[in-house]
């Protein structure tokens, strides 16, 4: 038996929002001839102009006609400044109108419930037909949108989706944990999440999910959502290591960090935030050493200065000891030239890797 | 006489006695290490790693050895000699490791643990999995003091090989004061992919194939002339065995696109951590995996192909792709089946890869031709690393970046079907023709296979589930294969005519089909075996 392979109905999909977006109420709600009567007499030299209401009513009629053209963005930054200048619930459903248009259901769904709370305040109303559309766009709209549920890991870390913080919405999710809803604040940095566990309620399709948190490493999702419940998303940020870099002006000394080999400089070494001892040192120069606190997440830079060991001082009363070591010295190495016999040692091994113990 | 003069001639007296007598030997143990794989392809990078008996790190080095003339590799561990007061023998785990170059990540101390606690299906990505032993040596770290009697914090190796990746092998060493000897670690490639335990172990299910025995003393060595001279290794690059190709390809007509490519076998690491959230299957764990020579068709199995099989009476029985009796149409507007290449009656289409076939039937044909559907591991083995000298690609032409005429994707007549930003271009929309099309030439790989990235996905052998499952766990080192269940989704590889250019990267593991489903995205190729086997 063949089924037919199940592809997300987008095509179904954009056909109803096309159809959809011509809805869009064109008289303006606002304009003057709308709020006041009409003079009555054709000269009227003392006629009270609201520019604040024409330039509304302009704004409306170049969104209406923005829409006509299908320019969805347009129009809807254009409805936006009616709405800024004159709010009207007719001008809030057609921004909503627009945003859907655009794929923008988390915000279109808020601006549609606006327009319907303005149009029930009274204030403004909604003609009959179009608060009947409002309501089915909110049902439909309801259908495409995506809840996943997040877990994050640890607590206080801030996301952003698609570059935008989240909007924390009154409702509460699923098992009653909080809701926060993508797309609706304007683009910045993602905000700290309301819970360790809560709903997540964005626009389907292709996202980019950004969990950051300081002295942590960021995770980023990049994910297309189909409509509906996805799958949870169980998220844990890793607590950045604090970098030590080591170097020193002299090539070949060995790095010791808290009491640890870590071989010839240069070392990255990463390790926990925290305060580390670190020693450099090379056979003839002074040995450097140092206390470091690093944070996490940080990078501390340590430059070793290993200045030449000062030769032996024959001032000093421990000259002769070491004359005496030097004709002993040489006493012995005369007797071994004569008769061979040293320390039986294996050497290094090809690698080099000498490893003392501890 | 002064003090200094006194001094002096007590030191030379007591030296010149000493110096009669050759000093003490201090303890020494000298680990050698040779390996079976090929170094000069993958696997060179040598790490390590020594813990006291209670398991508590000291020392970790690393080096990259990818010259075969510097095997085998040797380091010493030295203690202090029998007169030395307070000398006693000591007990060390020599840790020992080999892994290609590049593939580490941040330390975890993870060993080898039983991988029945895997689950059977993640949830969610194949995030790092932690053995239940994990944290009790940590813990033995934490609570280190200083000399004042603070807590140290926990001192660890800065990062370990990819366990999955890595030779590893864990030898218990006794260093005895004064005494000196050599200790043989052979890193063999039957190891690979396989953790080392921290000593022997009782857990029902552990297999320590790659573990060394209890702590033994080294063979004590009387004197240095007994100590074994480095000689060049004689085993490095005997693992695998070689691989070669000793088949003949098969060299059909031109536009019968029946040519096969042949291709060596080898060591391959199937996945890509890069490949990372484009999908519900990210590309990770990675696997060393072993691919045996394979024949594999240079061209996805064409509407010419398929009808001849058809002729010849080989698919009686099967279930035929959807037949579309009018013109190809990708339209917004268009049903999925215009969109299928196959038609009863000629089309003029037979030079188009065939879609809108279902895996049971795609599998049909190929073993009808002799072979199967290739797994995932020789699907991405052939696209990303044969022929490349164990060097892995983004892409199957190569790493460039991918192009409108390089291959066949983003062309659906709108965003509500794919991606579209080649569908204006030659060819326009849709499912294109093999070779008539520049697009479908460029998709190339040096093997010669040709449209692995785009123009439609491949079906392969393998199931649908994510790389950290059971199934890939367990699945073998050498051809390794993922299928359980007869009914489960099959793995897609490879991008499509609407895919987006993520889709051609070849480690994305994005899209299943059940095996009775068919799309207008999918289509097939097939592969044989290379090396004389039985399929």
């Amino acid at each position: 038996m063949i089924h037919r392979i199940e592809m997300p109905p987008m095509r179904a999909r954009a056909g109803k929002i096309l159809l959809a977006t011509a809805l869009v109420m064109v008289c303006s709600p606002f304009s003057s001839a709308h709020a006041k009567p009409p003079p009555k007499t054709p000269a009227a030299p003392e006629k009270q102009v609201d520019p604040i209401r024409e330039e509304a009513t302009a704004a409306f009629k170049e969104g209406t006609r923005l829409v006509g053209e299908t320019k969805w963005a347009e129009a809807l930054t254009s409805f936006e400044r009616a709405q800024s200048l004159v709010p009207h619930a007719i001008t809030l459903f057609n921004v909503g109108v627009c945003e859907r248009a655009l794929g923008r259901y988390t915000v279109a769904r808020r601006t549609f419930t606006a327009s319907l709370a303005e149009h029930e305040s009274k204030r403004t109303v909604l003609p009959q037909r179009l608060e009947q559309d409002a309501r089915a766009y909110l049902n439909e709209m309801a259908n495409l949108l995506v809840r996943v549920q997040v877990t994050v890991k640890p607590e206080a870390t801030s996301l952003a989706v698609d570059g935008r913080p989240l909007f924390l919405g009154e409702k509460k999710g699923e098992g009653g944990v909080a809701l926060v809803i993508a797309g609706i604040l304007p683009p910045g940095k993602g905000k700290t999440v309301p819970a360790a566990t809560f709903d997540l309620e964005m626009d389907f399709g292709r996202h980019v999910l950004t969990f950051s948190r300081p002295g942590h490493s960021d995770v980023i999702i990049a994910k297309d959502f189909l409509a509906g419940r996805a799958r949870p998303l169980n998220i844990s940020l890793d607590e950045l290591p604090a970098t030590i870099e080591i170097s020193a002006d002299q090539p070949g000394a060995i790095v010791t960090l808290a009491g640890r080999d870590f071989g010839p400089v240069p070392v990255t070494i990463q390790r926990p935030a925290g305060s580390y001892s670190i020693v450099v040192e090379k056979k003839g120069f002074v040995t450097a050493q140092a206390l470091l606190d690093v944070r996490a997440g940080e990078v501390s830079n340590y430059r070793a200065k290993l200045p030449v060991e000062k030769p032996a001082i024959t001032k000093q009363w421990w000259f002769w000891t070491i004359a005496a070591g030097v004709v002993a010295g040489a006493s012995v190495g005369a007797y071994f030239i004569a008769n061979p016999q040293e320390r039986a040692s294996i050497g290094e091994g090809s690698l080099g890797w000498k490893v003392e113990l501890p | 006489m002064n003090a200094a003069t006194r001094l002096f001639l007590a030191t030379a007296m007591s030296l010149a006695v000493v110096g009669c007598t050759p000093p003490p030997p201090y303890a020494e143990v000298k680990i050698v290490i040779d390996t079976d794989v090929d170094v000069s392809r993958l696997v060179a990078r040598l790490q390590a790693d020594v813990y006291d008996a209670d398991e508590v790190w000291f020392f970790s080095r690393q080096l990259q050895r990818d010259d075969p003339r510097v095997w085998p590799n040797s380091f010493v561990i030295t203690g202090p000699t029998a007169e030395d007061p307070g000398a006693e023998s000591q007990d060390l785990l020599v840790r020992i490791r080999l892994y290609p170059d590049g593939k580490f990540r941040d330390y975890r101390g993870e060993r080898y643990f039983p991988p029945g606690f895997l689950d059977e299906e993640p949830a969610n990505k194949c995030l790092p999995l932690l053995p239940p032993e994990f944290g009790d040596r940590e813990q033995k770290l934490l609570e280190q003091l200083d000399a004042d009697g603070n807590p140290l914090p926990p001192f660890l190796p800065l990062n370990e090989p990819l366990p999955d990746l890595t030779i590893d092998r864990i030898v218990p060493v006794r260093v005895v004061p004064g005494q000196q000897g050599e200790i043989r670690v052979v890193l063999t490639g039957d190891c690979l992919g396989k953790q080392a335990w921290f000593g022997p172990s009782t857990a029902p299910g552990d297999e320590l194939v790659c573990i060394d025995g209890i702590f033994t003393t080294p063979p004590i060595i009387e004197t240095l002339a007994s100590v074994s001279e480095e000689v060049p290794s004689v085993i490095e690059g005997s693992f695998p065995n070689p691989q070669p190709c000793t088949e003949s390809p098969r060299v059909g007509e031109i536009q019968s696109f029946e040519d096969e490519v042949c291709m060596d076998g080898g060591l391959f690491v199937l996945g890509d951590p890069a490949v990372f959230a484009y999908g519900d299957y990210d590309a990770i764990p990675e696997h060393m995996t072993v691919v045996h020579a394979l024949r594999m068709d240079r061209f996805e199995v064409t509407v010419g192909r398929f009808r001849k099989a058809i002729a010849a009476g080989l698919l009686e029985g099967v279930t035929l792709p959807i037949a579309n009796e009018g013109p190809l149409d990708f339209g917004v507007l268009a049903a999925e089946s215009e969109g299928c290449t196959f038609s009863n009656a000629m089309q003029g289409r037979e030079a188009y890869p065939l879609n809108c076939v279902t895996w049971e039937t795609a599998r049909v044909y190929c073993q009808a031709m002799g072979g199967d559907l290739p797994t995932e591991t020789q699907w991405e083995y052939a696209a990303a690393a044969s022929g490349r000298n164990g060097r892995e690609t983004r892409y199957a032409w190569g790493s460039e970046e991918p192009t409108c005429d390089r291959a066949v994707f983003a062309r659906a007549a709108s965003l509500s079907i794919g991606a579209v930003a080649c569908a204006q271009g030659p060819g326009g929309q849709g499912v294109q023709p093999l070779l008539e099309n520049a697009a479908t030439s460029g998709d190339v790989t040096p093997t010669g296979v040709v449209g692995m990235a785009g123009n439609v996905r491949e079906f392969t052998l393998d199931e649908y589930r994510p790389y950290c499952s059971r199934c890939w766990v367990e699945a073998p080192l050498e051809q390794p294969l993922c299928s359980l269940d007869a009914s489960a989704p099959r793995t897609v590889r490879g991008g499509d005519w609407a895919g987006n250019e993520d889709s051609l990267l070849v480690g994305l593991r994005n899209q299943a089909l059940a095996p009775n489903v068919w799309s207008s995205r999918v289509g097939f190729r097939c592969v044989r075996p290379g090396d004389g086997a039985n399929q």
